[in-house]
């Protein structure tokens, strides 16, 4: 008989401890009573019964040792075979890089989907749910006992450029199962996992890759640029990475590599965009030899910067922000054209949708008000979670004067007597206040205040960050824009804004994807993932062995238990009596 | 002390009663002698050496024949108050043989103060330890220090003590125990009569006789003999327990009654005064 959970078989160990407590229980009490006379008589009566009454007794003893054994076992979780036919099926297929290898024609991918059809067409199984293994694991086809649906699901399945995390992907499968019902997972992967019937195809793969592209500025119109191989093959290479920038040949740099090894190949080249490095390998997994990632002069945000204006405020913006434009009079119908307003001392009407950094600034639509001020506040509370407040620590700032705010809804991320920091986010509003003017505290003269900058920017726009794993998916605010339209390798896509964001799909493939929705410009260089997100596949599946081609017991059990212990309690009130007396 | 003075007061307005005539010293007590006396009996026909004096000289005139009056010998009597002392009578709460001594004093002043003389003895096991029954209040003191000497302690063999108690003596026998002796009590209600006595038996029972123990593992240890013995108290056995209990009083009572002998059960939670006042003048013992 197998376990689900073994490890429970050690509660067995209550046994001994059950037979001890029943030796080590108290003695009998000694009662004087006038005579024996009468109860020896009444024990006369019943003495035919003398060993029945033992047994009785010793019947709760054994009682209580089968309650926990048979405790132990429920904790133990011991799993019976089901007859064929009973079970569904849940197919994991891994879509991970390493599955478009060609070691096995036409693809490792493909190979095991054929694999993953002919088991879906020929098993006998009751319904059929296709999981795809990717960085994200996702549900293709929930279970359906529509094999065509099956099918269709499994033949509408793509490789993709990233990692596949396939322990993700067994607790997705077990997850399908309902309660009480079983089902078989079977894996189609490059590599064997425990807890599950795994399908493997292909093994050791020779494949030199590039494993990150670093681009850094470099003076004037330059940059400097990292390039990371790794030789996975048994042999030494010799390699020439190509470099190129923003689609133009920039350096061509050799490489020597011994087997398993890494090395990096640096340049100084000129500055652009998109930096792009190729290693001519020749392998069987071409995907991984090019390597896209931003380059130094990528685009930051374009900021307004409406009202008086501060210098600090200004500095910081210059240094953080693409573009920065100003605006003395708040003009709401021209701040679409910029990612971030950034209001400084300055009364506003109405937000229109957009992402707002206000600087003892307020709105007349945002649900805050402003009661007076308040002298010296002392911070009493930072949220330090939220991203705003990345490195960032207001403790020791001091403000002179503050808005006595009062706000409903929204966080308080930093909180003195009223709060300072204030973020807000609603239908197509983001908005960070900041409840003190920087000329009445030394928060501009603290290191945190450009990190605070560059967070609060990053939160109203979007990371910054332009370079991105492949199975990466992104949300981008959508500020004033409700429909944006993504372009990537595999064709384009229009998306709507939901809640004040675009939802992007993952980025599956390699190559650039743009995002462009009336101002707004965003680009990510896609670059492949690693083979797996984490260690070996299978490693924590314990869990799932649930789930397999058995069934567990402990339903069963738990009935038994129930039973037990009621017989147990039946027992010993009889014994006891029902009012503990007997007068 | 063993009688407030307020109860011994109460006491003294009480006498005992026998119902049978009882033959003894002159005393107070009318005994089954028919013979001089002041309270004629009956009349017998006259028989050589019969007094002159006691001829009913009117009958003679009427029916020409001679018959004598006969007249109830006033006598006094004995009053044997047996207290059984073995070690099962320490039990209770208050214990039995407190209870005992208590009653055995109070039923002692009240023949005492009745004219009657007084003896007690204390049974345990097979022996008896006696006072020597006197007359007069004064011995009141002697039977209550002889009284509360008394301990509980040794087993229960009341035939035995009546086999050793009673041949040489007669009057009214008060046997005051529990009766809880595992040869049967039969034999000793028998002695007593066969010796002539005018036996009551007043059966004293702690609440705890007839109420077990809580229920539960116990190991019930036995009052006389330190005997131990393991039992699983649960409901079954205290059922038995009770069945046996009842069987017991039962038997007792039967017995009793079959033998003419006048029986009283009383349990502890009862007041001796209570005992006394009530309950023994409705069983005939007092008046």
């Amino acid at each position: 008989m197998n376990f689900a959970n073994p490890s429970g078989l050690w509660w067995l160990a209550a046994v001994p401890l059950v037979v001890l407590l029943y030796w080590l229980r108290p003695q009998r009490r000694d009662v004087v009573v006038s005579s024996l006379l009468l109860w020896r008589r009444s024990l006369g009566e019943r003495s035919p019964r003398a060993l029945l009454r033992r047994l009785q007794r010793d019947v709760l003893l054994w009682l209580q040792v089968l309650t926990a054994c048979v405790g132990a076992l429920a904790l133990a979780r011991p799993l019976r075979p089901l007859p064929p036919g009973a079970q569904d099926l849940v197919v994991v297929l891994d879509a991970g890089i390493r599955m478009q290898a060609q070691d096995i024609s036409p693809s490792r991918f493909e190979a095991a989907r054929r694999a993953a059809l002919d088991l879906v067409a020929t098993g006998e199984f009751g319904r059929v749910a296709v999981v795809v293994a990717a960085r994200h694991p996702r549900v293709l086809q929930p279970l359906t006992a529509s094999r065509s649906a099956a099918v269709g699901a499994l033949r509408a399945a793509s490789p993709t450029d990233g990692p596949s995390d396939l322990e993700a992907a067994l607790r997705l499968a077990a997850s399908l199962s309902p309660l009480g019902r079983s089902a078989q997972v079977h894996v189609f992967s490059d590599r064997p996992v425990q807890g599950a019937h795994s399908h493997v195809f292909g093994g050791r793969l020779d494949d030199v890759s590039v494993v990150g592209v670093v681009a850094s500025p470099f003076g004037q119109g330059r940059q400097r640029v990292a390039v990371r191989v790794r030789n996975d093959s048994p042999r030494p290479r010799r390699l020439e990475v190509s470099v190129q920038v923003d689609g133009q040949p920039a350096a061509r740099l050799p490489l020597w590599l011994p087997p398993g090894g890494e090395g990096t190949a640096r340049a100084v080249v000129r500055a652009g965009q998109l930096v792009e490095a190729t290693v001519p390998s020749q392998d069987l997994l071409p995907t991984n030899d090019r390597f896209l990632a931003a380059g130094a002069s990528a685009p930051r945000p374009s900021v307004l910067l409406v009202g008086p204006g501060d210098p600090f405020l200004e500095h910081g913006l210059r240094v953080l922000a693409g573009r920065v434009d100003r605006q003395e009079v708040p003009q709401p119908q021209t701040w679409s054209g910029s990612e971030v307003v950034v209001a400084h001392r300055v009364a506003l009407g109405s937000l229109p949708p957009g992402s707002y950094l206000l600087v003892r600034a307020s709105a007349l639509d945002l649900p805050l008000r402003v009661r007076g001020t308040v002298s010296a506040p002392e911070v009493v509370r930072q949220a330090q979670t939220h991203p705003l407040l990345r490195f960032v620590d207001l403790s020791s700032v001091h403000v002179r004067r503050a808005w006595d705010l009062e706000v409903r809804g929204g966080e308080v991320l930093v909180e003195a007597a009223a709060p300072l920091v204030w973020a807000y986010e609603d239908e197509g509003v983001r908005v960070v206040l900041v409840a003190f003017d920087l000329r009445d505290s030394d928060f501009g003269l603290r290191p945190a205040f450009p990190i605070f900058l560059a967070n609060a920017l990053d939160w109203l726009a979007g990371p910054a960050v332009r370079t991105v794993e492949a199975g990466t998916a992104l949300s981008v605010p959508s500020g004033a824009q409700r429909v944006a339209r993504l372009v990537g390798p595999g064709g384009a896509v229009t998306l709507q804004a939901q809640g004040g964001r675009f939802l992007l799909p993952a980025f599956d493939r390699t190559g650039v994807y743009r995002l462009e929705s009336g101002p707004l410009r965003r680009w990510w260089a896609v670059h492949p993932g690693p083979a797996e997100v984490r260690g070996p596949a299978g490693a924590g599946v314990g869990a799932l062995r649930g789930v397999d081609e058995t069934a567990e017991w402990t339903p069963l059990l738990l009935g038994c238990l129930a039973a037990l212990l009621g017989a147990e309690w039946w027992l010993f009130t009889r014994r006891r009596g029902p009012a503990g007396g007997a007068r | 002390m063993l009688l407030e003075p307020a109860f011994l007061e109460r006491l003294e307005r009480l006498r005992l009663s026998a119902r049978r005539r009882i033959r003894g010293a002159v005393g107070e007590r009318r005994s089954r002698t028919l013979g001089r006396g002041v309270e004629f009996a009956d009349h017998r026909a006259y028989q050589v050496g019969d007094d002159w004096r006691y001829v009913d000289w009117n009958i003679y005139s009427r029916l020409d024949r001679l018959f004598v009056k006969l007249f109830q010998e006033d006598e006094e009597a004995d009053v044997h108050l047996l207290v059984d002392a073995s070690g099962s009578m320490g039990f209770g709460n208050p214990p039995k043989l407190e209870y005992a001594k208590r009653l055995a004093a109070a039923l002692g002043y009240v023949a005492l103060a009745g004219g009657d003389r007084v003896g007690c003895a204390i049974l345990r096991g097979g022996r008896v330890r006696a006072l020597p029954p006197r007359r007069g209040r004064a011995h009141a003191r002697h039977l209550f220090q002889f009284l509360e000497s008394e301990q509980a302690q040794g087993g229960t063999d009341l035939e035995a003590a009546a086999r050793a108690y009673a041949p040489h003596r007669r009057g009214v026998a008060v046997a005051i125990g529990d009766l809880l002796d595992p040869r049967g009590v039969e034999g000793f209600v028998q002695r007593l009569r066969h010796a002539g006595f005018e036996t009551f038996v007043v059966h004293v029972l702690a609440e705890e006789d007839l109420s077990p123990p809580i229920l539960g593992e116990l190991r019930l240890v036995d009052a006389e003999t330190g005997e131990r013995v393991e039992v699983d108290l649960d409901t079954a056995v205290v059922g038995a327990f009770l069945r046996a209990r009842d069987e017991f009083l039962a038997a007792c009572q039967s017995l009793c009654a079959r033998l003419g002998v006048a029986y009283v059960r009383a349990t502890t939670a009862v007041p001796v005064e209570e005992l006394v006042l009530r309950y023994l003048r409705e069983a005939g013992l007092v008046r």
